[in-house]
């Protein structure tokens, strides 16, 4: 235990080095890598701002119930009660003389509805609920369904089923992005760790001459690695907060000529983290394919 | 501790270097190996290390056929050699000290007791002042000093040495073999590849020949 947390510090020091002793390039590497992921993450930004919008300024979805038409006042005011006692709900009863009122303000439809013997429209409610989980609101609404004197319901969700597949769509294509984006840092680290290989050959054939594992001689490319997607997801979050702060101003701007506050929200402390985290995961990975490569190609016995 | 059986070593292009070579070497050995320029002596040290394999024959260290050794054994086993190389092999972009120090660090020595070994090996070779130098700013006899130094400082049991003498005046040649009987009298394997006669005359030891790819057992 105490060998490996040794060659593991000395790997880690020499990693270290290797980056300071490289600065400008090593630098200017982990700012292509950050440019290359500040996109999908912009992305992802705008993305979830949008969901985030869309939560604090709902278009409550609303379900409507129709009753039957023989519906007594009694039953009407039964369902009423029962519509009442749903916590949260705020309930709106239309009667069916109020809804033909409403019609008749069409007077193409009030020529109908004047054609027509009696007043075809029944009692009915709208029902108002704080549920943006459009599988819930259905659910919902077959159990009111069931209900007595309740003839037909219908959500009106529409639009939060459009915005809830934008909001998807917009995430799907942040992870497509991300996804390519990454392939491209991991291609990038790839090289860098290879041309790193390349200018210390002598260093690794002098290493497995006096007895060093694959293990050993990996273990300083892995931590570079590691260190530079590290550094390139840093830059990418600097960028990208950097984005955030200039388009939250213009955007103040632009909500106040409205009359309403927008603000954009950054990315939260455990996104920024799990970015870290991947973007060193990234540069591990890259790292160790290449170090593979690299002992699989070995042609000499050394 | 070190058994060639019926060796052949021949390189691409049909160049014969050994021709059924076979050899003991006992622990504790101080073996000179003697021959003109391309007469095999590195490829035999290197048939030793593992760094090379025969084309025919087997070379085994303590019972072990290198031929049939596993790729992953091989550096545990190269951990028991020091290996002084003809071209030195030094890493340039590393001090003096680094240099000596990659055996230990390769081992997994702890940190604290690095810097004293370091520098009873550097002391060994009358490098001590200039532990913090680059390999650059040291002349060639020095740079072979420091290439001793690197393959004696993890106390190896069996030391390899290609040509040891090759860029030393006659005094640090003569206080280099000093050196490597030293160690032998403490118990190190040595093998010297030389055909420095003033180095071979100086140890009281076996003498082997390599003349036309075959190995002449010559008198001490």
């Amino acid at each position: 235990m105490k060998v490996w947390v040794a060659a593991h510090r000395y790997a880690a020091r020499q990693a270290l080095a290797r980056y300071a002793r490289r600065l400008l390039a090593a630098s200017f590497e982990s700012a292509v890598l950050g440019l290359a992921a500040a996109l999908p993450l912009a992305f992802l930004v705008a993305v979830n701002n949008i969901a985030d919008f869309a939560a604090r300024h709902p278009a409550t979805p609303e379900i409507s119930i129709y009753l039957a038409l023989d519906a007594t006042p009694a039953e009407v005011k039964d369902v009423a009660e029962r519509l009442r006692r749903i916590e949260g709900a705020e309930v709106r009863f239309i009667s069916r003389t109020e809804a033909s009122k409403l019609l008749r303000r069409s007077a193409a439809l009030a020529d109908v509805l004047d054609a027509l013997p009696s007043n075809p429209l029944p009692d009915a409610f709208t029902l108002r609920l704080a549920i943006a989980d459009t599988h819930r609101l259905d659910a919902f609404r077959r159990e009111i369904a069931a209900w007595p004197r309740v003839d037909r319901t219908h959500v009106d969700s529409a639009w939060a089923q459009k915005l809830e597949a934008l909001v998807h769509a917009g995430r799907l294509a942040a992870a497509c992005l991300g996804a390519l984006l990454g392939l491209g840092m991991l291609a990038v680290t790839f090289n860098t760790i290879r041309l790193q290989m390349l200018q210390r050959r002598d260093e690794i054939e002098v290493s497995r001459l006096i007895g060093a594992t694959e293990a050993f001689i990996r273990r300083p490319y892995l931590y570079f690695g590691a260190l530079q997607g590290f550094f390139g997801a840093a830059v990418a979050l600097a960028l990208v907060a950097a984005l955030d702060a200039i388009a939250s101003q213009e955007l103040a701007a632009l909500s106040e000529s409205y009359g309403i506050i927008l603000e954009l929200q950054p990315l939260p402390v455990g996104t920024s983290g799990g970015v870290l985290a991947a973007g060193a995961a990234l540069g591990l990975a890259a790292a160790w394919f290449c170090a593979a490569r690299a002992a699989r190609a070995r042609g000499l016995r050394i | 501790m070190i058994r060639f059986d019926r060796v052949g070593k021949r390189y691409p292009g049909g160049i014969e270097v050994l021709a059924r070579v076979s050899l003991e070497i006992a622990r504790g050995e101080l073996v000179v190996v003697t021959g003109p320029s391309g007469a095999g002596k590195s490829t035999l040290l290197n048939l030793m290390a593992g760094i090379e394999l025969p084309t025919v024959g087997h070379v085994a260290v303590n019972g072990e056929n290198l031929s049939r050794m596993r790729p992953r054994a091989l550096p545990y086993l190269r951990r028991q050699f020091g290996l002084v190389f003809q071209d030195h092999k030094l890493l340039y972009d590393r001090s003096v000290f680094d240099n000596v120090a990659l055996p230990l660090r390769i081992v997994g020595f702890d940190a604290a007791t690095i810097p004293g070994r370091v520098s009873a090996a550097l002391d060994k070779v009358g490098l001590l002042d200039r532990s913090r130098s680059p390999p650059i700013a040291l002349s060639g006899g020095e740079q072979q000093r420091l290439c001793i130094a690197r393959a004696i400082v993890h106390r190896p049991a069996i030391l390899l040495a290609d040509e040891p003498t090759a860029n030393l005046d006659p005094d640090y040649a003569a206080a280099i073999a000093d050196l490597l009987l030293s160690l032998n009298r403490a118990g190190v394997t040595v093998v010297i590849a030389t055909h420095d006669r003033a180095v071979s005359d100086r140890l009281p030891t076996r003498r082997i020949e390599l003349r036309a790819a075959r190995l002449h057992e010559a008198a001490a």
